[in-house]
């Protein structure tokens, strides 16, 4: 009986149960618990001086006693009450008004505890929210999705300005794709070209048996080459010797010949150190340096579009001639300025090649 | 026009870069920015009339010239050595460029820069040590600040006057 109370004490009369609306307890089963629990504290503080010997005096009378089988009809009318208040789903329904202080935590947690399961997920949502806030790679995942959706449908309404934005960035990556597809194509081309046939119908002749489409020949035969710049440069010092220009708007050929000379150095010295080989090409956008390598001088030829099969191999052939005929003018250059018009015949020509160049 | 290749060196930190800052560009930063290989750049001379062409090489530094990549010197016409008059090592070490660099070419103009000047006084033992090396090594001393423009043109208008005439390189 002791231990019964003590529970009805510690729960059910610390709390008036009030409940606004639904659902509806019954007030004298609140009275009666209330009535009961008093008078049993009462009882228990001044008759319980050896709880040890009140616990066996409860099992004892248990059978006996009349108010018990009230009692637990009480009990069983406040555990229907409770489980229907658990099922409220709105907190707002319900008050609690605290009429004690002590042992109230079960009874609380035990109402309230959808709420506390509710405030335990926000925190733990809150938590993931922030870690996700400070890590970079966890923020980029829960934002591109959406800022993929929103990038959509920006291109998708306002196309126009989209493509304006993006134009410096995706034109020059395209041109640059179809110079390289061109020139890989041309490579396939003269490679399987190499013996080619002057006569027409021959030619036509080659191609069938090559496999190559004529419209691939002829669009081959079309594609724009064009020698930009030619710069004789002095080996030993990187001075300029020589600059022809197919535009005549370059002021600085000086300064680009020292560069490229010092680009050439510290590609030598930092990556090809103990080697014979030197940097021979450098190549930006759909432009190209082509740098040739003579004993006194290097010629570099800036070019755009696909060089001609056979293009490096006359850089080379004019380069001996140059050194074979002004070898020692060449060697003893210290930068003053010198005539060049006896070396035009040498360089002018490669200013001019084409494809059908021989 | 006539052109010279004209190599700076000296240590690290010792002011390479800042001379040819100023003397090109006419600039000065605070910052340190280590150069990594080498730089060029060209600078108009006016020498007695005639235009003179400079082609600056401005090479990276190291502890000491042992790091110095010998590639960057070729075909130069002249050269700069730069010191730093606040640390001594750097007015010691002109001796190893200076034979470095004349070692090709004995007769090659060179001028040494006594570099950031208003760091330290007309008279601290420096500049004096930075004399003595002038002297002994027979290459015109020129105290500069990079920082406030002092010496800067003189450096360079001095060297050009001499590489005018000198028809050898190294
Ligand atoms: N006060 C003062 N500082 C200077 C002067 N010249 C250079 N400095 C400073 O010294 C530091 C190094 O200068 P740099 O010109 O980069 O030295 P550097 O010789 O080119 O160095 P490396 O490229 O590493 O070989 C920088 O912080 C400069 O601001 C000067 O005349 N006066
Ligand atoms: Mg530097």
């Amino acid at each position: 009986m002791l231990e019964l109370e003590q529970e009805i004490c510690n729960e059910y009369m610390i709390y008036d149960v009030v409940t606004a609306g639904v659902p509806q307890i019954d007030e004298n089963v609140i009275m009666a618990i209330q009535q009961h629990a008093h008078e049993s504290a009462m009882h228990q503080a001044t008759v319980d001086p050896h709880p040890a010997e009140a616990d066996t005096a409860t099992h004892r009378q248990h059978e006996s006693d009349p108010d018990l089988a009230l009692l637990q009809e009480l009990l069983l009318q406040a555990q229907q009450l409770l489980d229907t208040e658990q099922s409220i789903e709105t907190p707002q329904q319900l008050t609690i008004i605290k009429s004690d202080r002590r042992g109230r935590r079960p009874m609380r947690e035990f109402l309230l505890a959808p709420e506390y399961q509710r405030i335990d997920e926000l925190e733990a949502r809150i938590a993931d929210l922030q870690r996700q806030l400070h890590d970079r790679d966890a923020l980029i995942q829960m934002l591109s999705p959406a800022i993929s959706r929103a990038i959509a449908q920006q291109v998708q309404e306002a196309h126009d300005e989209m493509a304006e934005a993006l134009y410096p960035v995706i034109g020059r990556t395209i041109q640059r794709a179809v110079t390289e597809s061109m020139r890989d194509l041309a490579r396939r081309i003269d490679h399987m070209m190499r013996c080619s046939m002057r006569m027409f119908f021959l030619w036509r002749l080659v191609l069938w048996i090559r496999g190559i489409r004529p419209s691939d020949a002829a669009l081959r035969e079309a594609l724009p080459f064009q020698v930009n710049e030619l710069f004789l440069i002095h080996r030993e010092s990187g001075l300029l010797i020589q600059h022809l220009s197919a535009s005549a708007t370059l002021t600085d050929a000086d300064l680009i010949a020292s560069m490229l000379a010092a680009i050439r150095a510290y590609v030598q010295e930092s990556f090809l150190p103990h080697s014979d080989h030197s940097l021979d090409s450098i190549e930006y956008g759909d432009m190209q340096i082509l740098v040739e390598e003579g004993p006194a001088a290097l010629l570099a030829v800036v070019v755009q579009g696909v060089q001609p099969a056979g293009f490096r191999a006359i850089l080379r052939q004019q380069l001996t001639e140059l050194h074979a005929a002004y070898g020692a003018i060449l060697r003893s250059f210290q930068g003053d300025p010198i005539d060049g018009a006896w070396m035009l015949p040498l360089l002018q020509p490669l200013m001019e090649w084409h494809d059908g160049s021989a | 026009m006539v052109q010279r290749k004209v190599c700076l060196v000296g240590d690290f930190a010792v002011g390479k870069t800042s001379l040819f800052n100023r003397f090109v560009y006419n600039r000065f930063s605070e910052t340190y920015q280590s150069t990594i290989g080498v730089r060029v750049q060209r600078k108009i001379l006016k020498v007695r009339d005639h235009e003179l062409a400079l082609i600056l090489w401005d090479t990276e530094g190291g502890q000491d010239s042992t790091t110095l990549k010998e590639s960057y010197l070729k075909g130069a016409a002249g050269a700069v050595i730069v010191c730093d008059l606040t640390r001594t090592g750097t007015i010691l070490h002109c001796e190893e460029y200076i034979h470095l660099l004349r070692r090709e070419n004995p007769a090659l103009p060179l001028a040494i820069a006594g570099n950031k000047l208003d760091l330290v006084s007309p008279d601290h033992a420096h500049v004096t040590v930075a004399h003595q090396v002038a002297q002994l090594f027979q290459a015109p001393l020129t105290l500069s600040s990079a920082n406030l423009g002092v010496g800067v043109e003189q450096l360079f208008q001095s060297l050009g006057e001499r590489l005018v005439h000198a028809q050898t390189t190294i």
